[in-house]
């Protein structure tokens, strides 16, 4: 998955201390975990204070992938860095309104600015 | 041979009275013999010169349904029909047996009652010693049912050459002959197309084509075969023929022809194609109708929803919906689907879902709301539910409702100035507009390190 890794490397930017990381249009386990990994390795050595993904692009997302991303964000969490989920479409909204899933530890924002925001705040 | 009760002799022939003496060259007992197998086989009888009969023999009887003693002495004429009995040529019968004159066809015959009877039989004039005529024997056996049927297939013909195009084909396509109806059909004169090929009736790319030399090679196999074709008339005018192709074998099953019988459809077929014609502009017009009637249904939908879900930008971020009127799944799923979209659209913070207009809550209703909410707080964007009356709050509490995801407030003023505040554009404590960086943090007063 060499391209892939090249990917994730173009689409994740340290700004002043926060890691804005872009997640693909479209996720595979693969890169999803690809992605998770870089993003903790990124957290820790660089001494990031917060991390913002991205999630504007991304048209799909199951339950399981959505499982994987409030791992990394605990992750952080555990490492001392806050994660703001970024952009989430209607679409998935909508999909994960409806699982059993409790949201009351995560931070959403509904764009970059605000996101921004959260992260200074 | 026809049935208006003439004697028919079609294959007659007479042989001169002296000249045949067969007996000569046969013994007494080949004779005998001769005559006993004859007896077995055919039905007899004999007359004398003038016609009374003077003894028959049981297959005649059966045959005629009379016994012999009805019969002896009777006239011959018993056996025609009264008309005919009277008739010169009855008479030139009789005279011409009685000069010894051997008579060989078919003849009508009439059984007690009536019945018709058809007979090959010969006359058989006797000679005595002196070479003259005595009596006449009469050989004869039955072939009324083949007579009959004979008659039958002849009429069956008749009626299909009356009633349908016939045209006759050699196993290779050459025309042998055809009836005036296909003629007329065709506009061609039979001697214009006998020795002529098929292909004359197809056009030009049918002949040459593949398909078309398959056709022959499978009639020549004696495959028969029946459709509609298209075939050409003299003058180039297409028609419609309802055909079908028959090979006809030969008694050793030999393939010696190839008849065609066909209707003309043409009329038929180009009242379906008008008719086909009609029935799909009624239908295009029928369908451009319900078409327009399924769009004006969906504006029409379009707009209903648009008004029954008016999601509204009231301020910077923050977005109201005023719900009004009874709520049911249907609806909250299409509040979700606008709040989502708009929330997208204009990237709000806040969502203000007023149900001060809704009579009442039920557990469906309040779960979908708190769905909503989470679905928007997914999307980064909080929800207050304003305008919950007293008898909501009640019901809510009542139904045991976890409301711990929702956040209410009795008055949209209420949910207003939360919002205002949460913005960090309103300062509730002194009541005035905090700068932005004194802006308080968001919802559930996360602290960040």
């Amino acid at each position: 998955m060499a391209s892939s890794a090249i990917d994730i490397r173009t689409s994740m930017a340290a700004v002043d201390g926060l890691l804005v990381v872009s997640l693909p249009g479209e996720l595979s386990d693969a890169v999803l975990n690809r992605i998770v990994a870089d993003v903790t390795q990124r957290v820790t050595e660089d001494g990031i204070r917060g991390v913002i993904l991205n999630l504007s692009t991304v048209t799909l997302l199951d339950l399981a992938e959505f499982q994987v991303l409030r791992h990394l964000v605990q992750t952080n969490e555990v490492l001392g860095v806050p994660t703001v989920l970024m952009g989430i479409r209607p679409g998935i909204a909508a999909y994960l309104c409806q699982m059993p899933i409790t949201i009351d530890d995560l931070i959403f924002r509904v764009d970059m600015a605000s996101a921004l925001e959260a992260c200074d705040g | 041979m026809t049935t208006t009760g003439k004697r028919t002799t079609a294959k007659t022939s007479t042989t001169k009275p002296a000249s045949t003496k067969p007996t000569a060259a046969i013994d007494n007992d080949t004779a005998q013999a001769l005559g006993t197998a004859l007896d077995h086989s055919n039905a007899m009888i004999e007359f004398d010169l003038k016609g009374a009969v003077l003894r028959a023999n049981a297959n005649f009887l059966a045959l005629m349904d009379y016994s012999e003693a009805e019969l002896i002495g009777q006239h011959h004429s018993l056996f025609v029909d009264p008309k005919e009995a009277r008739s010169a040529e009855y008479k030139q019968l009789w005279a011409s047996l009685a000069k010894g004159v051997f008579l060989q066809g078919e003849f009508r015959y009439l059984a007690k009652g009536g019945r018709e009877v058809w007979l090959e039989a010969s006359y058989n004039p006797l000679l005595n010693s002196g070479g003259k005529p005595h009596k006449v024997i009469l050989l004869a056996s039955n072939i009324t049912e083949a007579k009959n049927a004979r008659a039958n297939i002849d009429s069956t013909i008749a009626a299909i050459e009356r009633s349908m195009a016939v045209i006759e084909f050699a196993p290779d396509g050459t025309i042998q002959r055809a009836n005036p109806i296909f003629l007329q059909v065709m506009g061609y004169a039979e001697e214009e197309i006998v020795g002529q090929h098929h292909r004359l009736f197809v056009t030009k790319d049918e002949a040459t084509s593949l398909t078309y030399k398959q056709f022959w090679t499978s009639l020549a196999r004696g495959e028969s075969q029946r459709g509609q074709f298209q075939r050409i008339t003299k003058s180039g005018e297409p028609v419609w023929l309802e055909a079908s192709y028959n090979p006809i074998f030969d008694a050793s099953g030999q393939l010696v022809r190839v008849v065609k019988f066909a209707y003309d459809i043409t009329a038929q077929f180009n009242q379906a194609v008008a008719l086909m014609g009609e029935k799909s502009a009624e239908l295009e017009a029928a369908l451009e109708e319900s078409q327009e009637a399924e769009r004006v249904r969906l504006e029409l939908d379009r707009t209903l929803q648009e008004m029954s879900t008016p999601v509204t930008p009231i301020w910077d971020e923050i977005l109201l919906l005023p719900l009004v009127g009874i709520v049911d799944s249907t609806r909250t799923d299409d509040v979700m689907r606008k709040t989502l979209d708009r929330i997208s659209q204009t990237s709000s913070k806040m969502f203000i879902l007023d149900i001060s207009g809704v009579p009442t809550v039920d557990t469906a209703v309040a779960n979908q709301l708190i769905k909503i909410t989470k679905a928007t707080r997914i999307m980064g964007c909080e929800t207050l539910v304003s305008g919950v009356s007293s008898s909501i709050a009640h019901t809510i509490v009542e139904l045991g409702v976890d409301i711990s995801e929702l956040r209410t407030t009795a008055t949209l003023k209420d949910a207003f100035s939360t919002c205002l505040a949460e913005m960090g554009v309103l300062d509730l404590q002194r009541g005035r507009i905090p700068s932005r960086s004194q802006q308080p943090t968001l919802h559930r007063q996360r602290t960040y390190r």
